[in-house]
């Protein structure tokens, strides 16, 4: 009797819980039961997927396509493992898998083993050909086909089209996808990068002790012990130094600033210098990192610098 | 008076990072939304802690747990039922037809049946929640809704009938 309820029995995979959510209720937990030491809760074990990046709320699709796979359970690890797919909603039916949902690249799949009572088939049941092929767009194109590849995949190499690098990939299911992520132009890479921020600024003045002792009376900076002619500022965010108008490294006019640049990609932000019409008059390494004097395409002089470890804070 | 077991709170605490995504994992696939989801999932951990506090327990374990989500669960989907629902259904006398249900072979559409699952009175979504979707023997779908094993069997012949009814009926 009533055969058809059985195929309501769910499978409760854990999660995905956010990690937020979950350490504020341990907190809650164990203040309520007085055990209120309670530390704050490692992220939650499994896969638990980041909010931030898989958006449980409903996705605004209008269209879901349904897959149909032998053996719905190994689909759905693979896709989770090779695809990075959040699985969620698995129904068990006689065994089967009689509805699951995933959800990669921003969209969210049905899945379902072979029905064939209602003509519900594989591709691999059906035969060579294929009816269709899903786009998707991923983040991390080359990423997924090596993952995909590795887990049996077949891939064609990554090639440039239509704006966008694309791999078509036939999964061991025997689905067919085109995956893409768009192609970045060296101008929008450029404008993404997070801009540069100050790193270090010297002031040359020809008394550094008459300096010292006026900017920290007028400005508040408290100063090092002197070393190569010069003092470090020590209670500003931003490192400041002043210096007389020659020590060791170079010679400065009285009055000069100075500006450091931090470039963390280092070698391309000196080949940008060069693209974008200034030039590179020395590379110099010091304990603090590396630095490259630069004039810019109006001829006046900054530096770059690539923090040394132990350098990279700002205080 | 109940001592309180001071080792049980520890437990819980201990199993907290195992429990919780089984509880909110359970929780999730039967609520509307991952807020409510959240909101169960929250009541659930502080129900197990009044009752650590009562001293009226023998372990702390994650069946224990998804016990007490299911009776908040249950809880929650009867403040949400607007309709004045029959929260009694009497016992069918034996020979009543319904009884005699058609056995039901069909291949269900589960995204359809969520919806009429949501769509069926608290009282039946309940019933047939613990007894299917749990996978629940009806001696503790009983034990879990409060009636006696007789009145559960009834309460599911008309919760088959009236799921039934509304699926055929969404069909079209």
């Amino acid at each position: 009797m009533s055969s058809a309820f059985d195929s309501l029995r769910r499978i409760d995979l854990p999660g995905p819980v956010d990690t937020r959510f979950a350490s504020e209720l341990k907190q809650r937990v164990g203040v309520a039961l007085g055990l209120d030491d309670a530390s704050p809760s490692s992220p939650p074990p499994l896969s638990a997927p980041d909010r931030s990046t898989m958006s449980p709320q409903i996705v605004p699709q209008t269209i879901t396509p349904y897959l149909c796979v032998r053996d719905g359970r190994a689909a759905l690890d693979w896709y989770r493992t090779y695809f990075g797919a959040a699985v969620s909603n698995v129904f068990d039916t006689d065994g089967k898998v009689g509805h699951a949902e995933l959800e990669f690249g921003g969209a969210v799949f049905y899945l379902a083993d072979e029905f064939p009572e209602i003509g519900f088939l594989a591709p691999t049941t059906v035969g060579p050909g294929h009816s269709h092929l899903m786009v998707v767009r991923v983040a991390d194109i080359d990423g997924i086909v090596a993952r995909a590849l590795q887990g049996g995949a077949s891939a064609t190499p990554v090639a440039e089209e239509h704006g966008s690098r694309n791999s078509s990939v036939v999964d061991p299911y025997g689905h067919q996808w085109k995956l893409g992520s768009p192609v970045v132009s060296a101008v929008e890479a450029s404008s993404r990068r997070a801009p540069s921020e100050p790193y270090y600024l010297t002031l040359t003045t020809p008394d550094v002790e008459r300096g010292a002792a006026f900017y920290g009376a007028v400005l508040g900076w408290e100063f090092s012990e002197p070393f190569n002619g010069g003092r470090h500022v020590e209670n500003t965010k931003t490192p400041i130094g002043m210096r007389p108008p020659v020590n060791p490294f170079s010679t400065t006019a009285p009055g000069e600033i100075t500006m450091w640049w931090v470039a963390r990609d280092f070698d391309a932000a000196v080949q940008r210098v060069r693209d974008a019409g200034g030039s590179v008059e020395s590379m110099n390494t010091y304990d603090s990192g590396r630095e490259a004097v630069c004039l810019d395409n109006q001829g006046i002089e900054f530096r770059l610098s690539e923090p040394a470890p132990g350098y990279d804070v700002q205080r | 008076m109940a001592v309180e077991e001071p080792e049980h709170g520890e437990s819980l605490l201990r199993l907290y990072d195992d429990a919780l995504p089984r509880v909110f994992g359970y929780l999730r696939n039967r609520c509307e939304s991952h807020s409510a989801a959240e909101e169960l999932t929250s009541e659930t951990f502080l129900a197990a802690v009044s009752q650590i506090r009562r001293g009226v327990l023998d372990e702390v374990t994650i069946a224990w747990l998804i016990g007490i989500a299911r009776h908040k669960l249950l809880d929650h989907w009867r403040r949400g039922d607007s309709r004045a629902t029959d929260s009694f259904d009497p016992a069918l006398p034996p020979n009543d037809p319904a009884l005699h249900e058609d056995p039901w072979d069909a291949v269900l559409d589960q995204h359809r049946v969520a919806v009429v699952l949501a769509e069926l009175g608290a009282h039946h979504r309940s019933a047939l929640t613990l007894r299917y979707v749990d996978g629940l023997p009806v001696a503790d779908v009983a034990e879990t809704l409060g009636r006696t094993l007789h009145a559960t069997e009834a309460l599911l012949v008309r919760a088959r009938l009236a799921f039934r009814r509304l699926y055929e009926g969404s069909d079209q």
